[in-house]
């Protein structure tokens, strides 16, 4: 069962219907992911318009179904674990993925969705 | 009695330990009774109000209060040491009772049931706790060791103060350090040690737990218990154990320790698993005599069984013998993963 809804959205808003409909079946697709990096989804759905779909997250989040939170670039490039609700609540260190602490003031910090449902 | 005397502290152990769920959980056991009133308008009331009405009333027993502190901080956000005894009949010899005996002399069932002992000592390490660990396990036990040291932290915040010269801001901090053995029979011996950004912390408090067994047991008897085996079965046996777990990062060494490579997935929530190029990699680092240094593996919720909810850990990452646990999690769920890595230790059948 879907984790998630957007038909409804998608009725109320018919110009963004086509991407919310992406999103619903990326969502879908991804089951495991608590939190959505719109840069990834992105990249995964090349055949939607990168503003249409800019707009659905816009849509998801004014509806309460994504809330905004931020993660942290660990130096490798892959995201650390953790996420936080202000950049700063970020702690000064953190530890990457083989438990080695980087400091943060140095990261990169990416912007992404939690899904609240 | 000795345990309202420390309630101040149990309860902000409780406060500052506990989840919101774990504490109403308490009280509901108790819903109805005179004196229980389980909803509060945030945390500090359910914990100050409401749970100190009910242990004051008696209708909460202190040591219910005192097993959610232990299930908080004892399993999980840690660092845990793997030591095998050398021999078997050192094992058999580590008694709840032989082991007390040592620790406190003749007398030791009077320090023992003044456990726990919740108050810190300042800037030094005192024994909080020793007991079974349950019916369930009755040769198991534990020791709990708590210490509290004040440490000094730049804060990153910078002042200028003449062309050239600055002022770094630096602030002191109290720290909470709370350290554990564990004696996992028939043949494990845990060192628990709490996350920190400092890894010579890390390995202080390791050396801590060891030096405060020394009056009933030394280093010198156990030896390091290598996660090498169980890491490289995990990793070969994956696809046969796809249920039970999952890996995300891996880091592998070459036959003649001259490459490292990495392998992580982007997201935090991935899975190497979905990666065919991934495994075949390090399938051929191992099949031609390289060594897992670190394996990010996380196991799987089971609904009928453990463990009860997923959970992270990483494997030989910087020690050969040493698991990272990043979250907190259940006794019994970590002891999964123990019994999982002994199982994994034995050769494939």
């Amino acid at each position: 069962m879907s984790r998630i809804n957007l038909e409804a959205l998608a009725k109320q808003h018919p110009d963004y219907a086509r991407a919310l409909r992406a999103l619903q079946s990326w969502i879908d697709a991804h089951e495991q992911e608590r939190v959505i990096n719109p840069m990834k989804v992105a990249k995964d759905l090349r055949q939607v318009d990168t503003t249409d779909l800019a707009m659905a997250f816009t849509l998801l989040h004014k509806a309460g179904l994504l809330k905004r939170v931020y993660k942290v670039l660990t130096p490798a490039g892959v995201l650390a674990d953790g996420e936080f609700d202000s950049p700063t609540v970020i702690p000064e260190k953190l530890p990457d993925r083989f438990e080695r602490y980087f400091d943060t003031s140095d990261a990169e910090i990416v912007p992404v969705f939690r899904l609240v449902a | 009695m000795a345990v309202y005397k420390d309630l101040d502290e149990a309860l902000s152990l409780v406060e500052n330990l506990c989840t919101t769920e774990q504490i109403t959980n308490l009280l509901r056991k108790r819903k109805g009774t005179e004196s229980v009133r389980i909803s509060a308008e945030n945390k500090e009331d359910l914990v100050r109000r409401n749970l100190r009405t009910a242990i004051e009333a008696k209708a909460i027993d202190i040591q219910e209060v005192f097993d959610l502190i232990r299930s908080s901080e004892e399993n999980g956000n840690q660092h845990i040491f793997y030591w095998r005894p050398t021999n078997s009949k050192l094992a058999e010899t580590l008694t709840l009772d032989h082991t007390a005996a040592q620790l406190w002399g003749g007398h030791w069932q009077k320090t023992v049931a003044a456990f726990p002992s919740i108050r810190l000592k300042p800037d030094d390490y005192k024994y909080s706790d020793f007991r079974a660990v349950s019916t369930r396990k009755p040769k198991d036990w534990i020791l709990k060791v708590y210490g509290q040291k004040t440490i000094v932290r730049a804060t990153g915040k910078t002042k200028p103060e003449a062309p050239g010269v600055f002022w770094r801001e630096f602030v002191e901090e109290s720290l909470r350090i709370v350290l554990a053995a564990r004696w996992n029979y028939p043949d494990l011996l845990e060192i628990r040690v709490q996350r920190n950004e400092s890894r010579r912390r890390v390995e202080e408090w390791h050396q801590q737990v060891w030096s405060m067994l020394t009056p009933a047991l030394v280093r010198g008897q156990f030896a390091e218990w290598p996660l090498s085996a169980p890491m490289r079965r995990i990793s070969l046996e994956a696809d046969k154990h796809s249920k039970i777990y999952e890996f995300r990062d891996a880091g592998i060494l070459d036959k003649g320790e001259d490459v490292v490579a990495n392998f992580q997935t982007v997201s935090d929530q991935g899975n190497l698993f979905k990666s065919q190029q991934t495994i075949a990699s390090i399938k051929s680092f191992l099949e031609a005599g390289g060594n897992l240094k670190g394996l990010a593996v996380r196991w799987l919720a089971n609904p009928n069984a453990e463990p009860q909810e997923e959970l992270r850990v990483l494997l030989g990452a910087k020690e050969s013998n040493e698991m990272v646990v990043s979250g907190r999690c259940t006794a019994g769920d970590l002891d999964y993963v123990t019994d999982q890595l002994r199982g994994f230790s034995k050769a494939a059948s």
